[in-house]
């Protein structure tokens, strides 16, 4: 019961933040007579402060145990981030690090009141945008940007085994940019694609994320020059690596156990 | 250029293109669920083909497309001259 209230605060804390900023600081920010690229900027710094305000009332509840492991490979710049997607939460926990990031997103986030103005001052790249995509993108990672990239296009079902689709790893065979996993488990699984909001666990939510070692994409360019080929060959490696990491104990984190 | 043809020259291109077993690429076959191309390789498909044919093809034309057999029409209908053909 009392677990349920808190996580209801956290979350009202968390929507009236999105919904006056959304009001009144990226307004303020939209006005100011700055050029788009440092508006980008102060946007996805806004993002990233109301994500930790989350997460850190989050953890000061009680509510939430996070491990963050080699969360200093997040540093490269001009690199594909790439994470599974269990849960809204996981999004937050990792806009809650990067404080310069280009998210890929679903196109109707431009359009959701609670996300749009967010997105859309953000510079956020929606999925829809076909080569376009692909070349915006490539732009970005030129620009010493990183991309974060969710393959599997949508919230996971819990305890299936994921399936990505090759945007990302077309995207990173084009520009030649390294691909970085991040490993992402939850238990127990919350704000998932078919849960409620208000469906509250019975226990802390206790999530590991992994950030691995960055993948060669060079080897991939190397054994076919058809990109088309490459992408299915890169996406199905890294579909196989996220489902054996993932097939493990939580906190059966190989390599260093650094926590942020 | 008739459409056996154009349906051979189609064939021939999706499995160079894309690496598959030329008997999976049938005309029923369709394009996202059968043979797993997604939209950034129809984007490939569609500059390939454009080139090779010399057809005005553009990507508004695969919207409605949905298997092997509506490449080969859009592409009949648009009238792809033989002597084009690389």
């Amino acid at each position: 019961m009392l677990r349920a209230g808190g996580i209801g605060l956290c979350l009202t804390v968390f929507g009236v933040a999105g919904v006056l900023s959304g009001l009144l600081l990226f307004p303020i920010a939209r006005a100011a007579p700055v050029g788009p690229e440092r508006r980008r900027d102060w946007a996805q710094w806004l993002i990233h402060r109301l994500c930790r305000l989350f997460v850190r009332l989050t953890r000061a509840l009680g509510l939430l145990d996070d491990r963050l492991y080699a969360a200093d490979r997040l540093e490269q710049s001009g690199a594909v981030i790439v994470a599974n997607h269990p849960s809204l939460l996981d999004v937050v926990l990792l806009l809650a690090r990067l404080r310069r990031v280009d998210c890929v997103v679903k196109p109707n986030l431009r359009y959701r009141p609670a996300t749009a103005v967010a997105v859309r001052m953000a510079g956020y790249i929606t999925r829809a945008e076909g080569p376009a995509l692909v070349e915006r993108c490539c732009a970005a990672l030129a620009d010493g940007r990183c991309l974060l990239i969710f393959p599997s296009g949508t919230r996971e079902a819990p305890d299936q085994p994921l399936k990505f689709e090759r945007g990302a790893a077309r995207i990173a065979l084009h520009a030649g940019a390294p691909l970085i996993p991040v490993v992402i488990r939850m238990r127990p699984p919350v704000l998932g694609k078919s849960q409620r909001w208000y469906h509250a666990p019975a226990s802390v939510i206790t999530v590991s994320i992994s950030v691995d070692e960055p993948l060669d994409i060079d080897d991939y360019i190397k054994r076919d020059s058809r990109l088309a080929v490459a992408a299915r060959e890169l996406t199905a490696d890294l579909t196989r690596y996220f489902n054996r990491r993932l097939s493990t104990n939580v906190y059966d984190c190989t390599d260093d156990r650094r926590r942020d | 250029m008739d459409k056996d043809d154009i349906l051979e020259h189609v064939q021939a291109e999706i499995v160079r293109l894309f690496d598959l077993a030329p008997a999976s690429v049938q005309p029923g076959s369709r394009l996202y669920e059968d043979l797993d191309i997604d939209s950034l390789d129809a984007v490939d498909l569609v500059g390939e083909l454009r080139r090779q044919t010399g057809a005005a093809l553009a990507p508004e034309n695969f919207r409605q497309v949905r298997t092997v057999q509506d490449i080969v029409d859009t592409l009949h209908e648009l009238g792809v001259d033989h002597h084009s053909r690389v």
